[in-house]
Parts: C-alpha cells; structure tokens; sequence
C-alpha cells in the first residue's frame, strides 16, 4: 500500500462500525460529566459552609483538601472513558492501513532517543500511542512522549517544568552507514560549546547557512555525515522543521536508522475534546496519523537513489 | 617584568596562529585522504564494469578506452604536500567520472547492457560510491576553505608565509555536473 492508498484507506473508514460503542461510551462520559458537577457542587457548599461557620481552621483545610481529591478521582473516570474511546478507535484506524498500535509503549521505547541525546534531561517521562508499520518499504516507529523536569525547593516542595512533549520517530533509512550524526538545534556558540561536551564525535560544519544557522551537527565520521546530509536533505529538513506543527525538530543517524524528536503543541491521538460520537472525533485520529505520512514525504525518506 | 610579559604574550600569540596553521593543513590532508579512499573505491569498481560493458559494446571502443586511460592516469602516485600535484590529481579523476558518465550515457543506446543484472547492481553501487566521492568532496572543500582563510588573512598569512604552508587547490565540481538534471534526455 503506498501513501496515496493509506490516505484513501483512512479517509473511507467506515465509522458506522464503532457508532453503537462510541454512542455508548459518550453515554457514560455525559453521565460521568453530570457526576463530577454534581460532587464538585455538593463538596464545595460542604467546605463553603464550613468555612462560613468555624472559619480556616485545621479541618476545613483537610476538608478542602479532600473534596479536591474526591473530585479529581470524578474528573479521571471522564478521562479514563475518552482513553476507552481511544483504545477502541486506533488500532482500527491504524489495522485499516496495515500499522500496529499499542496504547502503554515500553519504556525501553525511549533509550535510544535518550542515548543520542535529542531529547533534553528529564526526571519523569509519559510514554504513550505507540505506532509501528511500514510505509512504502520503509520501518517506522512513533511514540507520543511529555518529559518533566522535576525540581525540588529548600523546603522540599515538589514542582515540574515540561522540556519535551511531542513524538519520537525512527524511520529506517534508505542509506548504508556505520557511523552515528547527530543534528541538535543550534544554542548559540556558549550553548553549543557546553552540548557538544556530550555528543560523541567532531563537529561538522555544513556549507548550508540557513541550515548551520539552525541546527548543530557532529558526527563519528566526517565524510559520513556529509553522505547523510546531501544539500537536499538539509533543505527538506528545513522545510519539514518550519511545518507550523513542528515547534523544534532534532534528528540522529545510527545504525540504518533515523531517529526525530519532534516537539509539538498538544496531545496528539486524542480526538480533541470533540464528543466521543461525533464524527469529527476520527477525523481528528486521521489527521494526527497522516502526520506520519507527512515526515515521510517532506523528508523524502522513500527515495530509491542512493545520492 | 613588563616586557617579559608582553614577550611571553606574543609568542604565545604566534604559538597559537601557528598550531592553528598546523592543525588546518593536517585537516585538509585527512580530508584529501578520505577523498582517496572513495576514490580507490570507484577504482575498484571500473574493472568490472568494464568487462561486463565490453560484452555488449564492443563498437564503442573510443568510450571504453578514455575510461581505461583515465583510470590508469587518476590512480598514478602524488605529493600530498605540492598543490600543484594535487590540483593534477584531483582534476585526472573529474575525468574519470567524466569518462565513466559517458560510458553510462552511450550504454543507455544497449538494452541488453542495460537489462543485465550485474550492469544494474555495478552502476548502484558506483552511484552509492559517487554519493561517498562528493561527501569525501564537501568535506576537503570545507578543510580547504578554513586553510586558504587562514593561509591569505594577516596575521597568520605571514606566519604561514613563514613556514611554507601553502592554499590547497579545491576540488570543483564538473560544470556539466552542475547543471541541472534535462529529465527529457532520459524519457
């Protein structure tokens, strides 16, 4: 099936198939809609009135406390619904077309992205909508993954800084090579001086401007990195990296395959907040699957030549 | 004391033009040999080329011998250290990829040639060596631009001056290399 195929295949999905469940499970959402507002009105007069009658005192700070928890646990039975939803849409989408979907990647999934380092430092990490197959000869691999930062104060108070929210991408790549390149954003000269320190192998300067001016390479061979990074290639990873999707794109070569860190706005595969019977909803999943098609076309990543 | 300093500071200020001189010249010549190495590669490879194209063509001779003769030429030893024997060998193989692009050209007029499996395999392989030949190619340029940067700008000019280091010569493009791909020739 080439892409022209999977696009036709996806846009005529028969979603008649799924109405009876996703009626059922917008069914449940609603329900569990009006019993999160009816929680959240009936704990919050409770605390109200407390407050009211004893002021801030110890109690009314553990009942505060509490009805907060109680209606984040409603809030979460809405969530775990939409996920339900989810669970049952994607693999069909994704089986329609040939790809495989697995909601709980692995968290060996993100290794390889960690040890090329294109993904920043992270202390907790959600991995999740992983998707495998094969487009036009070529294997892939994506993955949704949000990194936190975990930082703790003098007091020991917990707070969290996202550094990555987006999807991680191998593609196996049409050329043969041994060594490894790395293409990071560009820091500035102080900023590249101190991430060099952690990449293996030199810096290679590239003749491109616009692309030196954006991304910092190094490579474990020279002449390699140059055979990877052909002026094509750099001006369709320029193109590919101004996509409004793509906040910042950082790539790595090893081992016959090409990894991306992608960076984007948003939780993708999620259907936006559209009703979980509304058709728009598996419009959403279509398009945020076709983003893969997108990668292999602007990166050009079915090309037979070897130049 | 103070001349001690400002003389401690010069020459370290010419140590440093003059390592800098030093490393760039070492990596235009790492780069020059990962060029040689591709091109030992596309050496290996001519002779089965020609074996299999000898079969098919043997009315081309003129074709076939300029290859012979070029690849004979372009693998002849040379002074990594003269430019002007750079500059020689450097341009001997452009005309052995100018030769074997004729070659591939005129056996574009033999079907048989070109439906044959070795044929195919062979001139996949020499693209996949020609991509390593202009890789090996971006990075002597860029080696050379840094050396020939430093070779002609003062201060370290005079220095390079000095101590006889010399601009090597850069490694061109074929001007029909250049031109963008006519897709028509080929439909």
């Amino acid at each position: 099936m080439n892409i022209m195929e999977m696009r036709e295949a996806l846009r005529t999905f028969d979603s008649n198939s799924f109405s009876t469940q996703l009626d059922e499970l917008e069914q449940k959402r609603k329900d569990a809609f009006n019993l999160f507002l009816v929680v959240v009105f009936v704990l919050g007069s409770i605390v109200f009135f407390l407050m009211l009658s004893q002021g801030m005192t110890e109690i009314v700070k553990f009942a505060g406390v509490a009805a907060i928890l109680i209606s984040i646990f409603f809030y979460r039975r809405m969530a775990a619904i939409r996920q339900e939803a989810k669970k049952q849409l994607m693999p069909a989408l994704c089986f329609r077309i040939g790809f495989d979907y697995t909601l709980r990647p692995t968290d060996l999934a993100i290794e390889p992205f960690k040890n090329l380092s294109i993904i920043p430092p992270y202390d907790e990490k959600t991995l999740e909508d992983q998707v495998t197959g094969k487009i036009e000869d070529v294997d892939f691999e994506l993955l949704e993954a949000k990194l936190l930062a975990v930082h703790r104060d003098s007091k020991g108070r917990k707070s969290t800084r996202t550094v990555f929210n987006g999807f991680l991408v191998q593609f196996d790549f049409h050329k043969n090579f041994e060594g490894q390149t790395i293409i990071a954003k560009d820091r500035t000269v102080i900023g590249n001086f101190f991430s060099g320190w952690a990449k293996n192998g030199q810096r290679v300067k590239l003749e491109d401007h616009e692309f030196e001016s954006q991304f910092e390479v190094h490579s474990t061979d020279q002449v390699e990195a140059r055979y990877l990074l052909t002026p094509s290639f750099m001006e369709r990873m320029l193109k590919f990296s101004r996509l409004p999707s793509v906040k910042q794109l950082q790539m790595a070569f090893k081992d016959g395959s090409v990894y991306m860190a992608i960076k984007r706005n948003g939780n993708a595969f999620e259907g936006g907040s559209f009703k979980l019977n509304d058709p728009a909803l598996i419009a959403q999943n279509i398009s945020d699957i076709a983003m893969i098609f997108d990668m292999v076309i602007e990166l050009n990543l079915t090309q037979e030549t070897k130049i | 004391m103070v001349a001690l300093i400002v003389t401690g500071v010069i020459v370290f200020f010419i140590y440093m033009i003059y390592s800098g001189l030093i490393k760039k010249k070492n990596n235009a010549l790492e780069a020059l040999s990962s060029i040689d190495v591709q091109l030992k590669k596309r050496h290996d490879l001519i002779p089965n080329i020609l074996t299999i194209a000898k079969k098919f063509m043997d009315h081309e001779e003129a074709v076939l011998s300029k290859v012979t003769q070029m690849r004979s030429i372009s693998s002849s030893d040379y002074d990594k250290g003269n430019p002007e024997e750079v500059s020689q060998h450097l341009e001997a193989n452009k005309q052995l990829q100018s030769a074997m692009m004729n070659l591939f050209a005129v056996a574009e007029n033999y079907p048989d040639l070109k439906s044959q499996e070795t044929m195919v395999r062979s001139q996949e392989t020499f693209e996949e060596v020609e991509g390593h030949i202009s890789a090996a190619r971006r990075f002597y340029n860029s080696a050379v631009t840094e050396l020939k940067n430093a070779v002609e700008i003062f201060p370290s000019s005079t220095i390079a001056n000095m101590i006889g280091i010399q601009a090597m010569p850069f490694f061109e493009m074929d001007e029909a290399e250049k031109k963008p791909v006519d897709a028509s020739q080929y439909i």
